[in-house]
């Protein structure tokens, strides 16, 4: 066999005994015919070599790619996490909101003109009549604007209640707020009213501090319906 | 064909998906396994790594072809006796199958960087894909001529031949240079 053949055969493990035997001769008495065998196992370990280092340079990849899989995951997992609790803190928010409008809708009826009766074919030019006829014909905003003017607490409280009317419950606590009940026949049904509107505004605690001091007055025509709030506010 | 023997194939093919499900499949078994020595989290992956880069050597040059073992138990064997050999422990009952010594030496790091092989693998990355391709099918993955003639779609063996020899030639050239 050829000299190339029997290197070939010899990397390639298919040599037979002979073969094997000349090949060992040969690379025992032939100095470049073992130079020659030293440099192609110089080449196959280069190979070898550069082959496991791309090897394990892609494991390496492996294991970067998983690495960022995992803080990826953690970054969705997190996210998730605050829209989910953002979704259950709206849903219970909501909730409350929501079982206090159901209170404040129970409860709430339209105050009559208790003040300023009119007769039908009057037409009295004065503000406060004005005031009172936009009430009655449902002209909220009228009236609230005209009750604004007021100094009266019974026509500040007619412009708390045709704010609460318009769905305007900020405005009518700032007015309810500024009002002092202690010397009008009103007072039972403006304390009534002003904790309506707490409800409405989800201060519950606010609303159950004036509710306990109305059910004092047992005389209240609307007594019942306070205790009974009372106890659904708990 | 079983599971394992087709992750094999794959691997042969150089199907680095292949490549990836071993790695992912045994990583954690390994870290696990791992813990009880006092090596670091860095030491035990690049011992686990080393160990599959081993397998995966092994599974090229067809030594694999009849793995009587799981290829975990495989990649396990060559990781404990890594972990052994770098304690400075005896690696006793540690039986590496078809591993050559060569293998070996890599595993026990005993493959020590040698200039001369170094300026070898710098001469071998000049070469041009063909010769590259050529010369990595012989003598890295151990294929028979005839072999890759038909992989490589070469007429005849002899003209492979010659192709060869051209590749060496001009690696010995790339040394001098």
């Amino acid at each position: 066999m050829d000299k190339e053949n029997l290197i070939n055969g010899y990397f390639e493990g298919i040599l037979n005994e002979t073969e094997r035997q000349e090949f060992e001769k040969l690379r025992s008495e032939d100095a470049a015919f073992s130079e020659e065998i030293a440099f192609r196992k110089s080449v196959q370990r280069a190979i070898s070599r550069e082959e496991r280092a791309k090897t394990k340079s892609m494991l390496q990849s492996f294991e970067r790619d998983k690495k960022q899989r995992l803080v990826a995951m953690r970054k969705w997992i997190s996210v998730a996490a605050m829209f989910l609790l953002v979704g259950v803190l709206t849903i219970w928010w909501y909730n409350q909101g929501h079982s206090t409008d159901k209170l404040y809708d129970r409860y709430y009826q339209t105050f009559p003109n208790m003040v300023q009766p009119l007769v039908r074919g009057e037409h009295m030019s004065d503000e406060w009549s004005q005031a009172f006829r936009a009430y009655d014909g449902g002209d909220y905003e009228e009236a609230a604007k005209l009750f604004s003017v007021t100094g009266d607490v019974r026509g500040r409280f007619y412009g708390a209640l045709s704010e609460m009317e318009l769905g305007e419950h900020k405005k009518a606590l700032v007015i309810f707020e500024g009002l002092d009940v202690s010397d009008t026949y009103l007072k039972s049904y403006i304390l009534w009213y002003k904790a309506l509107n707490l409800v409405k505004l989800n201060r519950k605690k606010e609303a159950q501090e004036i509710l306990s001091q109305l059910a004092k007055d047992v005389d209240f025509d609307l007594w019942k319906s306070v205790t009974a709030l009372q106890e659904r506010l708990e | 064909m079983d599971k394992e023997q087709i992750l094999i194939i794959r691997i042969k093919e150089h199907d680095n998906k292949a490549l990836r499900e071993v790695y992912e499949a045994n990583r954690q078994a390994f870290v696990d396994f791992s813990a009880r020595f006092k090596l670091s989290k860095d030491d035990v992956l690049d011992i686990y790594q080393d160990a599959v880069v081993a397998f995966c050597e092994n599974a090229r040059r067809g030594r694999l072809d009849n793995l009587q073992s799981t290829i975990s138990t495989y990649i396990f064997a060559i990781g404990k006796y890594k972990i052994y050999d770098r304690l400075k422990k005896v690696n006793q009952g540690v039986s590496l199958e078809e591993l050559s010594e060569e293998l070996i030496d890599f595993i026990s790091e005993k493959d020590e960087p040698d200039e001369n092989i170094q300026a070898m693998q710098r001469a071998f990355q000049t070469l041009g894909d063909k010769c590259r391709q050529v010369l990595t099918l012989f003598y890295y993955e151990g294929k028979k001529l005839d072999e890759i003639r038909e992989i490589m779609g070469y007429e005849s063996k002899d003209v492979l031949k010659s192709q060869k020899s051209r590749c060496l030639k001009q690696l010995k050239e790339g040394l001098k240079g």
